[in-house]
């Protein structure tokens, strides 16, 4: 034990545990909280971690929203919310009560700036009452057309400043901009007030534990590393597949589109990932800096191109299990005739050594068949075609994100007999089924990170800019189509025929999941 | 598949002639010949893998083998109650193992399909089977069981090393209070032996016997389960102590107390002081701190020991079994024999009327899952604060073995200054 001026200066009593985050004592402030996204994923996912004892016993929620609220009617609507929404919840109503003595309600219009002195007043008070140590994250659940407002009036209220001893985080969602212009645009006032280091953008597919095993999977085994390029690889397949229509959000997906909402960022993270260089080191930006380069390395679809290797789609009525659901234009408050995009398919290269002349397959839509996402890594044809007809099919590694998260690899073997056929067949790991548990949220593992200062699997500034340098292109051309070139497609099939022309001059076609 | 959760699955059992697949996957034990082990489970698990995906289709899932060596039917009911549990947090191959001392085995049987075999083992196996969401196949692990009589309980550990899983790691759990050391043959195959203290009710001879285990009993590691069951009390100390101007207070400790509690069912000699969780918990905040035991002896209550601190202070230690309060008869929740239930560690400046700064840890008696946590200084009594405390169960604490490899260098410690403490040599 070492010491210094008489005292310890290590912990003597940690040694020889397993290693934990330390969140230090800090404040969680939920701007947006009567919001969906609080009562669904934010409060649960911290509870899940107060009872997986990974925060600190000094600890405050505030959560502060327009309506009017004391701490105890909003306690009580919160604990209905979530009983609500977590299943998994339901049988420890007890403990999410006891959980919820730890949150408070301020009433503030985020426009206000009168609201934030009030607010600040209120923190001060709950850093003595709780030991919260100045320590705060803000956690903007808005509106993004309210981020650069609240963040500004944080600043001038002097409640974003970090310092020596005492830190100041501020997490936002998705979406980060519309453009590159309204990116750097949002980017730049953040920025005059906070630090890149404070800002936390979050991409909740980045959370799941599967995207994560991404990672691992290919920098913890030594065999498959060696195949991952162009020599081996003829091409990846990226799929985000939605079954449910745009339900509430109308308004909101007419203007965004599912280029917007979902290629932009949670699938170009999703290739980013697949697509890396391995990293010098697990550090936050080591990883972040391999990602940012893959999103650079993005060969343009402009003008032309951006028609011949992009399909957009729009759904009609159709049905799903034997449910009959309504075309996008028939859903509530979607503008009638409105040409937004609700499939996408784009042939897309990375253009540096490693990925030359591999393409990558991205198609995501809503009200497909079912809720699937998943990379698929098709590896080519052997030289030699040794076996006879039927031809093998090729080489495929699988990782499967969501529902059925694990990693399948399929290769071919010889079917019983006196004959040599060959058969392809399924090698499985499965979460679920190989650790006999299911995996933690991915809000949980996000949520953790931020509070503990770990900011690896969080959107850097120049990964976003990148991405959407990559996407404006495309998404100016789509708009200034209206209705030429949108394909339509029936709710409940896999998406516009048109989409299979992607694949000409490559041996293959988009997996039948 | 929905497993039978009754008692007969926790038997030996006559399969049905007709259907043995079916009862294996309802966690059913069906007599195999020892032979013929592996080609038996091979037919026995080829219906579900052949399902692919249908009604009947099962996953079979092993991240590692368990060897699981109990005498006596009791223990053998006990212990396969756990494995059940266990096998739901972490699928394995367990290899369960069990002397019959009612005496010799039958010479030979029929199995469920009508075959005879022989030998002087009787061999079982079954699948433990759990849904892990609806609609999802059943996760099933694999168990296979060896029966000997007491006349060839040698004959055991030999049929352990053809039936384990290759690339998988091994874990032998020795169960029962004796503490006894495996062959070595099969412990040079383990990544750890796993017993489990707490069940000794001779606290000093339970350290003793750990001690010669972790001394040279052949596996890579020991693991102690009374140990392990002190992880929820480490992980407050050293949490607690993560605050700097908490951490200035122990170069000042002089004196850690140590309680447990005695209920009418336990002895009141204070010899419940000195089972190995209390022992051990004493033994592991004297290593961090790096006290040395001078000189220990027993009291009415539990032991007194005088140790001297790495600056030569004069310090102490006690170790006290109390009666179980109100509280806790009122909840019927008392804590396990020998567990601790209170960890005080203090500061008393000489010469002074007052006493120096104070931590104090207690289990909230009316709620076993909370502690209460109070530091006190002269000048002032802080509030005390109540932080969760779950108590982890006996399959928990095995399933947490078997996920990954342990940290034993500070139990080792901890051990070694808890033999010292009592005076094991």
């Amino acid at each position: 034990m070492s010491r210094e001026n008489g005292a310890l200066a290590e912990n003597p009593f940690a040694e020889g545990l397993p290693k934990r985050r330390s969140v230090e004592p800090c404040t969680v402030v939920l701007f947006g909280a009567t919001g969906d996204l609080t009562r669904r994923k934010l409060v649960p996912a911290l509870y899940r971690l107060a009872r997986g004892g990974h925060l600190p016993a000094k600890l405050a929620v505030l959560a502060v929203a327009r309506r009017d609220h004391s701490d105890a009617s909003f306690r009580e609507e919160l604990l209905e919310g979530v009983l609500r929404h977590a299943d998994d919840l339901t049988g420890q109503r007890a403990s999410v009560e006891r959980f919820l003595e730890n949150v408070f309600y301020q009433r503030a219009s985020f426009d206000d700036s009168g609201a934030y002195p009030r607010l600040r007043e209120r923190l001060d008070e709950l850093d003595q009452l709780r030991g919260t140590a100045g320590h705060r994250l803000h956690y903007l659940a808005t509106a993004p057309e309210y981020f650069a407002p609240i963040v500004e009036r944080l600043g001038a209220a002097g409640l974003a400043k970090a310092s020596a001893d005492r830190w100041c985080r501020i997490v936002v969602e998705k979406p980060f901009g519309r453009d590159l212009s309204s990116a750097r645009e949002l980017s730049r006032r953040l920025l005059e007030v906070l630090d890149e280091s404070q800002v936390y953008r979050i991409d909740h597919y980045l959370g799941k534990e599967t995207v994560q095993n991404i990672l691992a999977f290919r920098f913890a085994n030594g065999i498959f590393e060696p195949l991952w390029n162009q020599k081996y690889v003829d091409h990846v397949q990226i799929t985000v597949s939605e079954d449910i229509g745009v339900e509430s959000r109308g308004p909101y997906y007419d203007r965004a589109g599912a280029l917007r909402d979902v290629v932009q960022n949670h699938m170009l993270q999703l290739l980013s990932l697949v697509a890396m260089e391995p990293p010098a080191s697990l550090d936050a930006d080591a990883v972040r800096d391999e990602k940012e380069k893959v999103l650079r390395a993005l060969r343009p679809l402009e003008g032309d191109e951006a028609r011949r290797f992009t399909v957009r789609g729009q759904y009609t009525a159709g049905s799903i299990l034997g449910q009959e659901v309504k075309g996008y234009r028939e859903e509530e408050r979607v503008p009638e005739g409105s040409t937004t995009a609700t499939y996408a398919a784009l042939r897309i290269h990375v253009d540096n050594w490693r990925w030359a002349g591999v393409p990558f397959f991205l198609r995501h839509g809503k009200r497909l068949p079912k809720r699937v996402t998943e990379i698929a890594i098709h590896f080519r044809m052997p030289p030699l075609r040794l076996f006879g007809s039927p031809a093998p099919t090729p080489n495929t590694l699988i990782m499967n994100i969501q529902p059925d998260e694990g990693i399948s690899l399929a290769f071919g073997v010889k079917l019983p007999g006196p004959d040599i056929h060959i058969r392809p067949v399924k090698m499985d790991f499965r979460y679920g089924s190989s650790f006999g548990s299911s995996t933690p949220e991915a809000y949980e593992r996000l949520l953790l990170d931020a509070l503990s200062g770990d900011p690896t699997l969080f959107t850097r500034q120049d990964e976003v800019e990148s991405s959407w340098k990559f996407m404006d292109e495309t998404i100016a051309t789509w708009e200034a189509s209206g209705e030429e070139d949108l394909h339509f497609y029936h709710a409940g099939s896999w998406g516009p025929e048109a989409a299979t022309r992607l694949f000409e001059g490559v041996p293959g076609a988009w997996r039948r999941l | 598949m929905k497993p039978r959760r009754d008692q007969e699955r926790h038997e030996s059992h006559e399969s049905s002639a007709t259907s043995p697949v079916r009862e294996f996957l309802a966690g059913v034990p069906v007599a195999v010949d020892p032979l013929r082990i592996e080609r038996e489970l091979a037919a026995l698990w080829k219906p579900a893998s052949e399902a692919e995906g249908g009604e009947g289709a099962v996953v079979r899932a092993c991240l590692s083998n368990l060897v699981v060596h109990v005498s006596g039917a009791d223990e053998l009911c006990h212990v396969a109650s756990l494995l059940e549990e266990i096998s739901r947090h972490h699928p394995n191959r367990t290899l369960l193992l069990s002397v019959d001392p009612r005496g010799s085995a039958p010479r030979v049987e029929e199995n469920a399909a009508g075959v005879e075999h022989g030998g002087r083992l009787r061999a079982s196996v079954t699948a433990l089977c759990h849904s892990p969401a609806p609609g999802v196949a059943p996760v099933c692990s694999e168990q296979i069981r060896l029966l000997a009589s007491s006349d060839d309980a040698d004959l055991l550990a030999g049929a352990v090393a053809p039936l384990l899983v290759p690339d998988l790691p091994v874990y032998l759990w020795w169960t029962g209070e004796r503490l006894t050391a495996p062959p070595g043959h099969l412990a040079r195959l383990a990544e750890a032996l796993v017993v489990d203290s707490r069940r000794c009710r001779d606290g000093i001879a339970a350290l003793s016997a750990v001690h010669g285990l972790v001394e040279g009993c052949g596996a890579a590691d020991v693991i102690d389960l009374s140990w392990r069951s002190l992880e929820r009390w480490r992980r407050t100390v050293a949490e607690v102590f993560e605050e700097p101007a908490l951490r200035a207070v122990l170069s000042r400790l002089q004196c850690i107390e140590l309680e447990v509690e005695v209920t009418t069912n336990n002895r009141k000699d204070g010899a419940e002081a000195l089972r190995t969780p209390g022992t051990l918990l004493a033994g592991w905040a004297l290593s961090r701190l790096g006290w040395r035991t001078e000189k220990g002896e027993r009291t009415r209550t539990g032991w007194s020991a005088e140790c001297r601190a790495p600056d030569g202070a004069a310090t102490r230690v006690s170790l006290r079994a109390r009666e179980a309060g109100e509280a806790s008869r009122a909840t019927g929740r008392s804590a396990a024999p020998g567990a601790p239930v209170a960890l005080r560690l203090a500061t008393e400046v000489a010469g002074d009327n007052g006493s120096g700064p104070s931590l104090s840890l207690t289990v909230d008696p009316s709620a076993p899952d909370s502690l209460e946590i109070a530091f006190e200084t002269a000048a002032s009594c802080g509030l005390p604060r109540h932080v969760p405390f779950p108590h982890s169960g006996d399959a928990e604490l095995l399933a947490g073995v078997l996920d990954g490899p342990q940290q034993t260098g500070v139990f080792r410690e901890a051990l070694a200054a808890a033999c010292e403490l009592v005076g094991v040599a």
